[in-house]
């Protein structure tokens, strides 16, 4: 009889150890939290013309309940002029909280992470160079478009995700973001 | 609160010195199902124990000193024979008589053989002992593969669920150990939280003719049950032990089981189980991040007086597994771009660690059961469970995830389920057999992180009755039941909580009839109609599902899923020959699926998008299997499944439907003997190439065709009552690099390359 308690007490303790184990770091909720995601709603572009004498422009992508759900609200073409130079920089915000969050000092934070890739089609027009850096690879918040005739076409912009393999290539790495701009110089 | 709950019944009960009358007489006839002729030397013997008699020329046994008890008895002709069971539940002195299906006799010069056909109405296919030790080690849906009409859906390597004629997730019903298996079913990538060791027994229903486990099971059940407990007094175990090369894997599992010599009736048990394996290799490159982790346990009591049965259960599966590095993509781009390389573009040496991306699931299950034979002929049995699966993924940590901690879950499902389940068992005749029950179910869903299925309750009722009717030949089961769901979700619509209830019923019936011809044949059909309410995510799923690049949009106006079936078997056996066959048809006159909706811009770019409709659809099919003894020591097995699939609505095919398969095997038995086997098994499998898909629904087109070869050698020793079972198995033995449509990764990477397992077992 003893031995056989003795057996049942053994096995009970050899099973609370295995269940205590677990921890449970991430809470669920009943009724559930809302907007526990972190979502790039936006992207702004601010163009500078080099020279001055045009006001500031802004072009902007917009899609406040993230993927999925309504269709994005904002998908401005970008118009500019011929011959000209702009510094430009680029800002992500999360829009579906209130106050907006920025995202893009996030990727700043993580600049050796990440990088900002531009494709143009519009014929050789425009030229886009970075002009910030990580310290050792450029990022491309902030970067030079230059324009010259007048012409249509489109950019594409890219966000590579590059965690520890980041080369200042655009080929290497996960993409969190990719818009395609249509672009008109005139 | 559970362990302390189990531990006082535990150790209550064996303070309790109970005597139990064990001066019982079982006795009784055995004759020839046809002619009525008595059988002589038929051996009965109990199940689990050591008793055993031969019956006498004119037929009659007679078995003593047996205790009060449920019991399984065999009777069979000759050994190496199949056997005909009975459940008795033994209160009193009982005649128990067998009828033997002795019409499949054949004679030559050493051997007496008969032959019993499988003659329920239903299609049961059992795995056997031979199959459960080869494919020992691997997940649930690899060992239920061998059985024909069953293949699997699976996500990497390590993640596969059971497709049964084509359907899969919450189309099929999983019954462990008497409870309704409650997971996050409806993901494709979420496989069965089941320990396959703890089963003696695993068997599949093929079609909607089991009423009796409720509604979903439109194209099957999977049936997982313990070893019967022991009736023996004394200790007895198994150990099992495996190594598989691919992977470096390893695996250990033992049980153990004790009935009490010093209080009649109470018995106790337990069972563990350890896995550990790397990352796993295509031929040609290591696939990064494909490990896996898993550790079981569970333990068991019973207790039996008088004419009750008390029985506790307490079980835990948990898990942890990587998902293969290179299928995490963020956009279409980054899949046309794995598509397009040959070999994933993320290189991996093997490892076992695990990182993110990756799945940490524990399950565990908690049941207590109690049993009254009222008399010989009514036994009602009540069971309660409760089952909480607690599923945590973790994706690859992105760069500005400053909000999320690493080592925090990107998002966590905790499923709550309390069952009852009462049914109650009448012997009316040696006909007529009736079982009639309840089930209820509360289900409670709470999620944090991303979003992916709402919170919910759902409650669930349900009424059934089954009845069996044997006369002659001929043997009938018909059968219906009544449900009720009530689905009430909670998520955000914009910024306000909206919390729509969704209610659905539905009636349900079977019959099924089977008769055997001659002394070779029988033949069964099966008519039924099986429903399921919609599940979850295909009423409130909506967002980019990430890792299969596209936007899944939920329909919350789908109506309950319904479909009419009917399947015709045929079965024959002789002394060198047995073959089974089995043809379905299934039109659901409202099937629901994912449809493919057009193209979604979003900030990661262009998404296919796809919106879950219903349709009419149907599904047929055919599945064989064939064993030839070409001699004594030499045979040849053949299996074939194939399933068409048809949308009504414009006559075009479906996405993700298994192809079909063909497998030849050959078979050497090199000894067999009473106390030792030795049997080589040469198997090809040939997968054939999907040419029936919708246009518009994949990036890719379905893979080639492939062929490959296994091989499986078993060693079976047995000293006295223990055994002993060695298993060498290879796996892909060629190495060949193919991909595999049934597979999620198909995009990014080859399947497995050559595995050779080393297995042991060892029962005592």
């Amino acid at each position: 009889m003893k031995k056989f308690n003795l057996i049942i007490f053994a096995i009970l303790i050899v099973a609370i150890n295995f269940s205590c184990k677990k921890d449970k770091p991430v809470q669920v909720a009943n009724p559930p939290v809302q907007n526990e995601e972190e979502l790039i709603t936006t992207m702004k572009l601010t163009f500078l013309d080099s020279s001055g004498v045009n006001p500031s422009m802004t072009f902007i992508f917009q899609d406040i309940d993230g993927p999925g759900g309504n269709l994005p609200t904002l998908f401005d073409t970008i118009r500019l002029n011929l011959s000209k130079t702009y510094f430009v920089s680029l800002e992500l915000l999360n829009e579906s909280v209130s106050p907006a969050e920025n995202i893009s000092d996030e990727v700043l934070a993580e600049g050796a992470q990440h990088l900002f890739c531009f494709e143009t089609a519009i014929g050789g027009n425009l030229l886009i160079n970075r002009t910030d850096s990580d310290g050792t690879y450029e990022i491309g918040l902030s970067s030079k478009w230059t324009t010259m005739n007048v012409s249509n076409g489109s950019v594409l912009i890219k966000l590579k995700h590059q965690p520890g393999i980041k080369n200042g290539l655009c080929d290497v790495g996960e993409t969190d973001i990719e818009l395609d701009f249509k672009v008109e110089i005139q | 609160m559970i362990f302390k709950f189990i531990g006082l019944i535990l150790l209550g009960w064996s303070n309790i010195v109970y005597s139990q009358v064990c001066n019982l007489r079982i006795n009784g006839t055995v004759k020839d199902l046809h002619d009525g002729m008595p059988v002589a030397n038929a051996k009965i013997f109990i199940k689990g124990t050591s008793i055993s008699v031969e019956t006498d020329t004119s037929g009659h046994y007679t078995l003593g000193n047996i205790c009060q008890g449920n019991y399984q008895m065999i009777c069979l002709h000759h050994i190496g024979c199949e056997p005909v069971k009975k459940d008795v539940f033994l209160l009193k002195d009982t005649t128990v008589n067998f009828s033997l299906e002795y019409h499949l006799l054949e004679l030559d010069e050493t051997f007496v053989v008969h032959y019993v056909l499988d003659n329920s109405p239903i299609s049961v296919v059992k795995l056997s002992e031979l199959d459960k030790l080869n494919g020992a080690g691997k997940t649930l849906g690899e060992q239920l593969k061998r059985i024909p009409g069953v293949q699997t859906l699976s996500t990497g390597g390590s993640i596969s669920k059971p497709v049964i004629h084509g359907m899969h997730s919450n189309r099929v019903v999983l019954m462990n150990n008497g409870v309704r298996q409650e997971g996050q079913q409806w993901g494709s990538e979420h496989a069965p939280e089941i320990d396959p060791f703890l089963s003696a027994e695993i068997s599949v229903v093929k079609g909607a003719s089991a009423v009796k486990y409720g509604p979903e099971a439109i194209s099957g059940v999977i049936l997982l049950a313990p070893a019967p407990w022991r009736k023996k007094t004394g200790w007895a175990g198994e150990l099992s032990t495996g190594y598989f090369s691919n992977g470096t894997q390893g695996y250990l599992s033992g049980k153990i089981e004790n009935s009490s010599s010093r209080i009649k009736g109470l018995s106790i048990r337990g069972h563990g189980t350890l896995k550990k394996s790397g990352n796993i290799s295509a031929p040609n490159y290591v696939m990064g991040n494909t490990g896996l982790e898993e550790y079981n346990f569970s333990i068991a009591s019973r207790y039996i007086w008088n004419k009750n049965t008390m029985e506790v259960f307490y079980s835990q599966f948990n898990t942890r597994l990587g998902i293969f590095s290179g299928s995490h993509i963020g956009n279409l781009s980054d899949l046309q771009a794995a598509f397009e390389a040959d070999e994933p573009l993320v290189k991996s040496s093997f490892t076992y660690d695990i990182v993110s991306p990756r799945q940490q699931i524990n399950h565990d299950l908690f049941k207590a059961k109690a049993e009254r034979a009222w008399n010989s002929k009514q036994n009602s049995e009540l069971t309660y469970s409760r089952q909480t699966n607690d599923r945590f993924e973790f994706d690859v940590a992105k760069g500005f995830g400053t909000i999320k901690p690493k080592n925090e879950p990107d998002f966590r499902l905790l499923l709550t389920t309390h069952s009852i389940d009462f049914i109650h068992k009448s012997k009316w005749t040696d006909r007529l057999e009736t079982q009639i029950g309840s089930q209820f179910q509360f289900q409670k869903n709470a999620r944090a992180g991303r979003y992916l299925v709402p919170n919910f309750y759902k409650n669930m009722g349900g009424i059934f009755a089954v009845g069996n009717y044997h006369i002659n030949n001929w043997d009938f089961e018909a059968g219906a039941r009544y449900d009720y769901v009530r689905l009430e979700a909670f998520y955000y619509k914009g910024d306000s909580l909206v919390s729509p209830i969704k209610s659905f019923g539905n009636t349900s019936a079977t019959l099924g009839i089977s008769r055997s011809f001659g002394h070779h044949w029988l033949t069964k059909l099966n008519i039924g109609t099986a429903w399921r309410p919609p599940s979850i995510s295909e009423l409130y799923s909506n967002g980019l599902h990430h890792g299969a690049a596209a936007i899944e949009v939920g329909n919350s106006n789908l109506r309950k899923e319904q479909s009419n079936s009917i399947q015709f078997g045929g079965q024959y056996k002789s002394k060198r020959l047995s073959a089974n066959i089995d043809l379905y048809h299934i039109y659901f006159s409202n099937y629901i699926y994912l449809k493919p909706n057009g193209v979604e811009l979003t900030i990661k770019g262009a998404f296919p998008s796809f919106i879950y409709e219903a349709i009419k659809a149907n599904y047929s099919g055919i599945d064989f299997s064939i064993e030839y003894h070409i001699t004594e020591r030499f045979s040849y097995v053949g299996k074939y499944n194939m399933v068409r699939v048809l949308n009504l609505v414009d006559n075009s095919f479906l996405i993700g439907i298994p192809t079909d398969r063909l497998r030849n095997g050959l078979m050497f038995n090199l000894k067999e003997k009473k106390q030792s086997k030795l049997n080589i098994l040469l198997n090809s499998d040939y997968v054939f190439k999907q040419n029936r898909f919708e246009a518009n629904a994949d990036y890719v087109d379905p893979p080639s065709d492939y062929l490959l070869f296994n091989m499986e050698i078993n060693y079976v020793l047995q000293i006295k009552e223990k055994t002993i079972q060695f298993a060498l198995t290879a796996d892909n033995l060629l190495n060949k690099s193919y991909r595999d449509y049934m597979n999620r990764f198909r995009y990014f990477t080859d399947e497995m390359g050559r595995n050779i397992g080393v297995k042991i077992n060892f029962k005592f």
